[in-house]
């Protein structure tokens, strides 16, 4: 049997993990934020599946129940940690509060490189057994910024920057770090960029926000299925040789290729043409 | 008269910079965190430079700064640039960072420069004589080549690439532009400085390889690297031009220290920084 840990289980992108990683006759530890959550689960999925209870900001909580994950392998090595738990901060950047920024990277960042920490002990090789696997869910956003995605991109970015470095620092202990870029993925994210947006009404930038939200209304719909990226964590899990980035574009060439190809200015006046950023667009011209 | 803001100029870049923008005719608002340096500036500087005391990580301060920015600027007069400069390196194994450490690195790097970006914009926007200002700020290769042992600097680095991608794209409809500088190896202390924290890691398998990346870095990298002149000057170049690049990489040794970690794959560049900081797996043993 092997033993899985995946962050984030109660929805979207890891919920289907879960699932897939059952299907594929893995043991499974998912993380959820409630009981009510962890109940839910547990019913859904009566085999081969413990929930855990932790936020990635919570230590002392991620600590407990990486001691009780190690209580139930015993002698037995975690086969994989998968850093999936995730939140989206939208809005223009200029007028982001700190605490917001502080809360995106407090999620996206430096809870997975705490998990990582953690699990170190289990995931290293023990008495010849091989070494686990570290597999991040981070995002095309970290290649692609794209306007009023700043904290998320930034964070992702980071947090894709940080598997090359543990990647590295791992290397000697022979754990492999996989990145995975998904690109849009169809799940309940739009609901939470819609409360975001009245908190930029009166700014410069309320014209592009509408026309941002718009287009994500739009897209509810189109994106990846979540399956998808399931499919792609099962495989950076099971690979004999798994590669060290899986990039996963929802269209690729018109959200992957194109956009990291062209010349970057470029790609800055045709983003900002549809998001109403070019300097034409500015309503209240006047400063200070 | 050009205006130009500059973050942590007691040292290094920052203090390079406030030397060649004045040379270049520039006024300059210096951030310092102490005031000794700052009456040690005035006094080298005079009228050209004005302090201004603040800690990046202080939100009240920076406001404060604002206010003495703003009285000084003279009517129709804006930030002719923005350079921001200031940062900490925390380095060490991800294993043994605290979440305390990782959080302050990105506190003084991301955040900080943020909010200094965030409240002096409105100082950088157009005047009825004055074109909108430009925003620099000053990066790191390391965003772009992750080395053991200065992960989180990197992730810091990187975080505000990403960043600067998205300002220049939403400042776009002031017209503000942003640049990115990667800055390759310096000749200056900052090594140094922080090279006392191998001794934290002394018990772990990690301490042969930082005490290598450091003896490495001390003798080779740093006194064959950039002068902060040379820095100052690429940073002027930037703020100047007519039509900037939205990145530069600036390296002295620019074949070794850009073009071939960039170059070349991943997968063996890991073997080579394996091998060459002994980071093996037979180096490690089995424990």
């Amino acid at each position: 049997m092997k033993y899985i840990v995946v962050t984030g289980a109660s929805g979207g992108i890891g919920f289907e993990t879960v699932r897939y990683l059952l299907e594929k006759g893995f043991y499974v530890f998912g993380s959820v934020r409630t009981g009510a959550d962890a109940a839910k689960l547990a019913g859904l999925f009566p085999r081969n599946f413990t929930p855990l209870i932790f936020d990635v900001t919570d230590e002392a909580a991620m600590s407990a129940a990486a001691e009780q994950v190690k209580a139930m392998l015993g002698e037995q090595n975690l086969a994989g940690l998968v850093n999936n738990a995730g939140m989206v901060v939208t809005g223009p950047i200029l007028h982001m509060p700190k605490e917001k920024m502080r809360q995106q990277f407090e999620v996206n960042t430096f809870g997975p490189l705490v998990l990582c920490q953690l699990y170190f002990p289990l995931l290293r090789s023990r008495d010849g057994k091989p070494p686990g696997r570290i597999v991040n869910v981070s995002s095309l956003s970290a290649e692609i910024a794209l306007p009023f995605m700043g904290p998320y991109s930034a964070s992702k970015r980071a947090l894709s920057n940080l598997a090359h470095a543990l990647r590295r620092e791992f290397y000697p202990y022979g754990i492999p770090v996989i990145d995975i870029l998904p690109g849009r993925v169809k799940t309940g994210i739009v609901d939470t960029l819609a409360v975001n947006a009245s908190d930029f009404s009166g700014t410069d930038f309320e014209e592009g926000m509408t026309r941002y939200l718009d287009s994500a209304q739009y897209l509810r719909d189109r994106g990846l299925s979540p399956e998808v990226v399931a499919a792609t964590i099962y495989r950076a899990l099971s690979d004999a040789s798994p590669r060290l980035r899986y990039v996963r574009p929802y269209k690729y060439f018109s959200r992957w290729k194109i956009p990291v190809n062209l010349p970057t200015r470029v790609l800055d006046r045709l983003l900002a043409k549809r998001l109403r950023l070019l300097p034409g667009f500015l309503k209240n011209k006047n400063t200070l | 008269m050009r205006h130009i803001l500059i973050t942590g100029v007691s040292s290094g870049i920052g203090y390079a910079c406030l030397k060649y923008f004045i040379e270049q005719g520039c006024h300059v608002f210096g951030s310092v965190r102490k005031a000794e340096d700052a009456t040690r500036l005035s006094e080298t500087f005079g009228v050209n430079y004005t302090p201004l005391l603040f800690d990046v990580t202080d939100s009240e301060a920076i406001r404060s700064a604002v206010e003495t920015v703003k009285t000084e600027l003279g009517e129709g007069e804006n930030l002719f640039g923005l350079v921001v400069n200031a940062g900490i390196q925390i380095p060490g194994p991800i294993l043994y960072l605290t979440r305390e450490e990782m959080r302050y690195q990105f506190e003084v790097n991301v955040f900080g420069g943020l909010e200094v970006i965030q409240r002096f914009v409105p100082l950088l926007r157009e005047t009825h004589q004055s074109k909108p200002g430009r925003i620099v700020h000053v990066g790191s290769t390391s965003a772009a080549i992750t080395l053991p042992f200065t992960s989180f600097y990197s992730a810091a680095k990187s975080a505000m690439h990403s960043l600067c991608d998205t300002l220049r794209r939403e400042l776009m409809i002031y017209g503000i532009d942003v640049v990115d500088i990667y800055v390759g190896p310096v000749n200056n202390d900052l090594v140094a400085k922080v090279a006392s924290y191998k001794e934290r890691y002394k018990d772990t398998d990690y301490y042969p390889a930082i005490t290598m990346r450091l003896d490495g870095a001390l003798k080779k990298n740093i006194p064959n690297g950039l002068l902060p002149e040379a820095v100052a000057a690429a940073i002027f170049g930037s703020l100047t031009s007519s039509s900037p690049k939205h990145r530069y990489a600036l390296n002295k040794d620019w074949f070794n220290t850009w073009f071939l970690p960039t170059m070349l794959p991943h997968r063996l560049l890991d073997r080579i920084i394996a091998k060459k900081w002994k980071m093996r797996p037979v180096d490690f043993g089995k424990k």
